[in-house]
């Protein structure tokens, strides 16, 4: 399957109209995507379940999809909401155990515990979009609209993200 | 616009063309800036690599799920089946109670009927300043109550008419505020007397105020009854009207079952009377003959009452002059009243509810199962994991 037939529009429409095997397709496409997005906030040990209920959500949500060029942010709301859900049960906020802090290579410009610590210091709005654009790939609209937030505010959050990483990098002698 | 501000936007491609060109300009005029941005390139390249790829489980759970049975989606829908399983748990216990309540023989739905309504003139009804129609419709009522004829059968000669038509014994005390309280009084002698009945007693005098009112009993055939109301209505305006009925049709059937019986055994008495040849046998006999003769006409006479009185009806009109109606009337206590209402609407309210939440427990048995089998179905409708 080539990256271009993931989502086809033809696949979400046929799915949209109840066939189950399109439904199928979909899922086994993005079921990684999503298990990851979740795994980023919640952990592992209740993505797979937040994920398997995202797919219900699809399933049950999908004929009111308009727009299916969108399918993919569509589809991750639905799993945002479902990550905030299982996070707001669990009070848990986004888990660090995802982030390797394996020494750092000889001579590399920055330490990865320093980093690290200096993601884990971040509020978690802002560490929810710096996981989104840099781990997931998100581009600035597209996380504006699984968050629900205005394209500028993601920009902003992203600069204001990076300013305090380099602050904390800068000033505990991160940078060699 | 600061440009430090849009420098990791620059670095993601998401400025505009212009603005990128002006932060690229400012980059080659910078150098601090271009060692800024290569900071910012050199973290995200480090998170990236930093982020540790999460083991994916559980697609084939979630396959399944998606295979598995599924409800309607107004069943999935966990407040739809509660919506359904209320209504249907009310339903169920307007229905349930209304169709108890049918059974019951002494509910309240029974007991809130006039007993006019069911037995004609059996019970009593009043009426205070009526408006004509509904005078009209009551007397309508009456009249379909009304015995079609009461005919007295011969007693006295032994024959038993059978079967005996409904006897009532009818009522009415009515009072007329009328212009002038003495012409009403002759023209109700008149109305009594063209209608076939009779004037019982009569009088007209001053009331305490001074003003001049007059009372008249009359009795007219039963089957005049009605007529001689409107008639009488008519002399003005109706103030009060109270009719009442009696239905004697038991004790009058019970009378002639015992006039016959007695008939019977003074027939007995007779015979045996002709036999007798002791002194002593006859004057025995004749005593009880004459017992039995005094019982079987204290019986036609209770019969004859009874005849009499169903067969006419009786009147009491009482007729005052309009001005005694036109006193002003005292200032209302608006704010007592008003509280009144108040208190007897919080009542009625209070009772209401508390009547529906007994119903609501005596029908537990019945709501309660199907309040739990729609939980139970909304939380099927939430599938587990496999």
């Amino acid at each position: 399957m080539t990256e271009d037939q993931r989502g086809s529009p033809e696949r979400i429409a046929s799915a949209q109209r109840g066939n189950r095997e399109a439904l199928a397709e979909l899922v086994r496409e993005h079921y990684a995507e999503v298990f990851r997005f979740i795994a980023r906030r919640v952990g592992t040990d209740l993505a797979e379940d937040a994920a398997q209920e995202t797919f219900v959500t699809v399933q049950h949500q999908i004929k009111r999809l308009r727009e299916p060029a969108k399918f993919r942010t569509w589809l991750l709301s639905i799993a945002h909401n479902h990550a905030r859900n299982a996070a707001r049960k669990a009070k848990r906020e986004t888990p660090m155990d995802l982030w390797t802090a394996a020494p750092s290579a000889e001579g590399a410009t920055l330490d990865r515990e320093v980093l690290r610590s200096a993601l884990q210091a971040l509020s978690e709005e802002h560490r929810q979009v710096v996981v989104m654009h840099e781990l997931e790939g998100l581009r600035y609209a597209e996380i504006a609209e699984v968050l629900g937030i205005p394209e500028g505010t993601v920009k902003s959050r992203l600069h204001h993200a990076f300013v305090q990483l380099r602050a904390r990098l800068t000033g505990e002698g991160g940078t060699r | 616009m600061n440009i430090r501000e849009d420098l990791k936007a620059y670095l993601d491609g998401e400025l505009s063309p212009q603005r990128m060109e002006e932060i690229r300009a400012a980059l080659e005029a910078d150098p601090a800036l271009r060692e800024e941005l290569e900071f910012m390139r050199l973290m995200g390249f480090e998170i990236k690599r930093m982020a540790a790829e999460p083991h994916v489980a559980g697609v084939e759970g979630a396959l399944g799920r998606l295979r598995g049975f599924r409800w309607p989606s107004f069943v999935r829908d966990r407040r739809w089946v509660l919506a359904g399983s209320a209504l249907t748990v009310c339903v169920a216990v307007v229905a349930v109670s209304q169709f108890s309540g049918r059974l019951a023989p002494d509910s309240d739905a029974t007991a809130s009927i006039p007993a006019g309504a069911e037995l004609g003139f059996a019970g009593t009804e009043s009426m205070a300043k009526m408006p004509a129609e509904a005078m009209q419709m009551d007397k309508g009522r009456s009249r379909s109550a009304m015995p079609e004829s009461v005919v007295p059968g011969d007693v006295g000669g032994g024959t038993i008419p059978a079967p005996i038509p409904q006897m009532v014994i009818q009522t009415a005390d009515l009072s007329v505020t009328v212009p002038s309280a003495r012409e009403a009084l002759i023209a109700a002698r008149r109305i009594a007397t063209g209608l076939g009945g009779f004037v019982e007693s009569s009088s007209h005098s001053q009331q305490q105020q001074g003003l001049p009112y007059a009372h008249l009993g009359m009795r007219v055939p039963a089957k005049q009854f009605e007529t001689a109301l409107d008639q009488l209505g008519a002399l003005g305006e109706v103030v009060t009207l109270n009719t009442s009925g009696q239905d004697v049709t038991e004790q009058v059937v019970d009378v002639q079952a015992r006039i016959k019986t007695m008939k019977a055994e003074e027939e007995q008495y007779r015979l045996i009377l002709s036999r007798a040849n002791k002194i002593g046998e006859i004057l025995e006999v004749k005593s009880r003959l004459d017992q039995v003769r005094q019982e079987i006409e204290s019986l036609q006479a209770r019969y004859q009452y009874l005849s009499s009185q169903a067969s006419y009806s009786t009147i009491t009109a009482t007729f005052s002059e309009k001005q005694t109606m036109d006193k002003p009337e005292a200032p209302k206590d608006w704010a007592n009243d008003s509280w009144t209402n108040a208190v007897r609407g919080l009542t009625a309210v209070g009772r209401w509810l508390g009547e529906w939440a007994i119903r609501l427990f005596v029908f537990a048995p019945i709501w309660l199962p199907i309040l739990g089998i729609g939980w139970w179905l909304s939380r099927r409708a939430r599938p587990k994991s496999p």
